[in-house]
């Protein structure tokens, strides 16, 4: 959304002579003081306030409005970003005039901002970072196992985002923030990619994740759906030819590759032993999608993430976990299914998204349970051969009705009526 | 006795609320030092939540320090006294720190002399408890934890909820501030006597609580009491330094397991709450007849010698960062109370009142809001669980009686939410917005 205040130098930037009310139409003389207690308050609007206050004009403008918080609120109410600055108790807005306080001043004006006044070190930026770095893991496996073609896939699609998000954001006249989200969409969206996939159509896939997917919607944070996700969606019912080519892991990144089937795939044919399969499977050498076939590397990501809190355990635990208790249920190859396509990519980078899945801890474990069951349904009983794209989207859809249903018990809530009419 | 081992483990332990920089060491060993007398004290006449008192005092009238120049407003009120010997100069009308809300503000040159009103001393075992809780009443007592709630109401509780806890509150969750860390030094034997004074009035068992990161307070209380005759009732508990630890609700539920109902206060689950510094003025009302007429205020922040100070009420906050040396440059905020829930001031000029523990003088460093990304670190950390993101959404659509669905009134304010928010967004900001935005449509 639009910052529209920078609150520190130029902080409350506002005139405190004649500031607007919460919604932009009343000087806050008048909406302030709502409540009644108009008189001095007028007065000392006017200007008329004592000598005891503060020697810069624009503070004595400010404390005789009786006004205060400075800082931020951009759409609280009101349409400009001087409007809004009301935003917080009947107190109403206004800073100090200016507010020119510079690194080498002392401040004669004050801010006025409400509490708290501190904050901790996380910034969007800092945690979409710490995903792309999360996400290195398996990015670095790509090119491992699928040569330099994977590298180039990835840097299309990174590129592609970060354009088309640039792009979006001054058609829809909003300011171009450089937070690492693009980047993220990017990466995952190169990372589900069938390793040869010409370059052409993973632009197409990174334009429509990012063009339809996010911007459409408001950009980030109001998307319903994974933007990732959606991208290899489109690729997948647009291209089904090119989405379904797999090629085996390289002997080296500049070697061709052969065409193979991945494990989930039709024809799959392996020799050796289970165990070798398994563990080919734990490090990624087999066919599938560029990030997703090391579990290994998923994990190391993934769990670097849960360690820092970036993303919360629960979700991949209870998604791999349905999915684990499912399949032993069918009799089917537990370790297999856990392994096999794009669940442990999904588990801890596509469910993981903060702004496609619940809010509580509640509502994420049952997004990730009911994501779980559709995976097992789909791998079992679907037309596709997996499902872990399409069940997270199916569930995406659902976020908002789990939002809804799984508001947490607060402190010191008591449950009305019913129960003591029962006892009295 | 290492507190920095406590934040460790601390850090680690589950549970909700935050962690700031405590950055206590700055003023936790100065001890308090007496403010000097200021020329004029500012007094505005509302100074507890609750009704405004009632001004009692004309322009030109000489009084005394201690004499009352505004009455109890009421049941839920305190009477405001004089804190300097003087002549009241002025009385005007000022913007109330904390409301916004114009208030009258009694101005008193001070004569220099701090003659004071005739204080009658008493033993507590000659009062009764009428005695003793209209001496607090007289005495001008709130909560000075910063809530300034009448002390006297919170000790008479009503005939049907028995009080079975009594929980003084050392905890002093708020970065910056050691005010009551040091009147817990320095005033230990004065704070054991509020005690024993409010258990003659509430006898219930007594918790004293106080975070790990005090082991000298939580040693020298333990001491104190232990030797007292209140001794085998009272209990010093080193709760975990975590924020809002000292919050009346937070307190109950950590120490007791209770929670305080909605809307409810904690006499609603058999306990009372009272600062130690509100405890240390039961024990100078009650047994030294002393009215509230000062308090300690720790000066922090960006001055050049930080400290501890004793001030009468009506000293400019100006006078006291002067004295520390002046705002350092590039300073921009005066912040009454901690950096987490504390009120910004919008002059230099405002005064001390019974509520503000803490000066704080910073340079205003918010980011600019951005979208939330629904990371849902506030709902994570919100100590009283609740869902702060939806009150931004709610607030920004104008849909106030959504807040209220989502127990908006169950906030309180502690700011967790917008301190762990990687957007920045001013989420308190919004939650007070909406507060009062309901307030309106539920009174219509």
């Amino acid at each position: 959304m639009t910052p529209d205040r920078m609150p520190s130098t130029d902080g409350g930037g506002m005139t405190a002579a004649a500031p607007r009310g919460a919604r932009g139409e009343a000087p806050v003389s008048k909406t302030s003081h709502a409540e009644g207690e108009k008189g001095p308050a007028r007065r000392q609007a006017d200007g008329s306030m004592t000598a005891r206050d503060v020697a810069a004009p624009g503070a004595k403008g400010a404390r005789a409005a009786g006004v205060r918080i400075a800082d931020t609120p951009t759409k609280a109410g009101g349409q400009r970003p001087a409007a809004a600055a009301k935003a917080g108790t009947p107190e109403g807005a206004a800073g100090t005039d200016g507010n020119a306080t510079g690194e080498g001043q002392t401040a004669e004006t004050l801010i006025v901002s409400t509490s708290p006044h501190e904050k901790d070190r996380t910034s969007v930026e800092g945690m979409m970072y710490l995903v792309i770095l999360a996400l290195m893991f398996p990015t670095v496996g790509a090119i491992h196992y699928f040569g330099v073609y994977a590298g180039l896939m990835i840097v299309t699609s990174v590129l592609t985002c970060i354009l088309v998000e640039y792009v979006s954001k001054m058609l829809r006249k909003r300011p171009f923030v450089m937070d690492g989200s693009a980047v993220v969409t990017g990466l995952l969206l190169a990372l589900v990619l069938p390793p040869r996939l010409p370059l052409w159509a993973v632009a197409i896939g990174a334009a429509v994740a990012i063009a339809i997917a996010k911007e459409a919607f408001g950009g980030l944070g109001y998307n319903i759906f994974n933007p990732a996700l959606v991208g290899r969606a489109f690729l997948t019912v647009s291209f089904a030819g090119l989405m379904t080519e797999w090629v085996l892991p390289v002997d080296s990144p500049t070697s061709d590759a052969v065409a193979g089937a991945t494990p989930l795939g039709e024809g799959f044919v392996r020799e050796g032993s289970k165990g070798a399969l398994y563990w080919d499977m734990f490090v990624g050498n087999t066919g599938g999608s560029l990030g997703e076939t090391s579990a290994m590397l998923i994990l190391m990501g993934g769990l670097l993430l849960v360690a820092l809190r970036v993303i919360n355990w629960r979700i991949p635990l209870f998604f791999i976990g349905t999915v684990t208790a499912l399949m032993f249920a069918l009799g089917e190859d537990v370790v297999f299914h856990v392994l096999a396509g794009g669940l442990m990519l999904g588990a801890f980078f596509m469910a993981t998204d903060y702004v496609t899945t619940p809010l509580t801890d509640r509502g994420k474990v049952i997004f990730a349970t009911s994501a779980g069951a559709l995976v097992v349904a789909i791998r079992m009983w679907g037309s596709l051969p997996e499902g872990v794209a399409f069940s997270i989207l199916i569930m995406n859809g659902f976020t908002p009705l789990i939002d809804r249903y799984t508001v947490p018990r607060p402190y010191g809530y008591v449950r009305p009526k019913k129960k003591e009419e029962v006892k009295a | 006795m290492d507190g920095g081992n406590v934040n460790v483990i601390d850090h680690l332990l589950p549970g909700k609320g935050v962690h700031p920089e405590y950055r206590k060491e700055a003023t936790s060993g100065r001890s308090i030092e007496r403010f000097p007398l200021p020329g004029v004290v500012h007094l505005p006449v509302a100074q507890n939540l609750g009704a405004p008192s009632k001004l009692k005092v004309k322009r030109g009238e000489e009084v005394l320090t201690g004499q009352v120049i505004a009455e109890a407003g009421g049941y839920v009120s305190a009477p405001i006294h004089a804190t300097v010997s003087g002549k009241v100069s002025k009385i005007t009308q000022d913007v109330h720190f904390a409301s916004g809300k114009p208030v009258d503000v009694v101005l008193i040159d001070s004569d220099g002399r701090d003659q004071w009103v005739e204080l009658k001393k008493a033993s507590l075992k000659d009062l009764s408890t009428d005695d003793i809780l209209k001496r607090i009443w007289d005495g001008g007592l709130v909560g000075m934890g910063g809530a300034t709630f009448p002390t006297h109401v919170k000790l008479k509780p009503p005939a049907d909820k028995p009080i079975d806890t009594l929980i003084v509150n050392g905890a002093e969750c708020e970065p910056w501030i050691t005010s009551d860390h040091r009147m817990m030094l320095e005033y230990g034997r004065e704070i054991v006597s509020g005690i024993e004074v409010m258990r003659k009035l509430v006898p219930a068992t007594v918790i004293f609580a106080i975070e790990g990161n005090k082991p000298d307070a939580i040693e020298k209380m333990s001491e104190l009491a232990s030797s007292s005759r209140a001794g085998k009732h009272v209990e010093v508990v080193a709760v975990p330094t975590r924020y809002p630890m000292g919050g009346e609700k937070t307190l109950v539920q950590h120490l007791l397991d209770r929670e305080v109902p909605i809307g409810g206060l904690p006499l609603d689950v058999g306990v009372v709450v009272q600062n130690v510094s509100t405890v240390k003025a039961i024990h100078d009302a009650v047994i030294e007849g002393r009215p509230l007429v000062e308090r300690a205020v720790t000066v922090a922040g960006m001055v050049e010698r930080p400290g501890n100070f004793m001030v009468r009420f009506g000293t400019p906050a100006r006078a006291l960062i002067d004295h520390c040396g002046g705002p350092a440059i590039g300073a921009n905020e005066v912040i009454f109370g901690g950096p987490m829930m504390g009120i910004s001031q919008c002059s230099f000029d405002s005064p001390v009142i019974k509520g503000t523990n803490c000066i704080l003088v910073k340079r205003n460093t918010k980011r600019p809001e951005r979208g939330c990304i629904r990371c849902a670190r506030c709902i994570s950390h919100c100590p009283m669980d609740l869902m702060p993101t939806m009150y931004v959404q709610f607030a920004k659509a104008k849909r106030w009686e959504s807040c209220g669905e989502y127990f908006i009134d169950d906030c309180i304010e502690c700011g967790s939410c917008s301190y762990s928010c990687p957007a920045s967004i001013p989420i308190v900001q919004y939650i007070k917005l909406a507060k009062a935005e309901l307030r309106k449509v539920r009174s219509k």
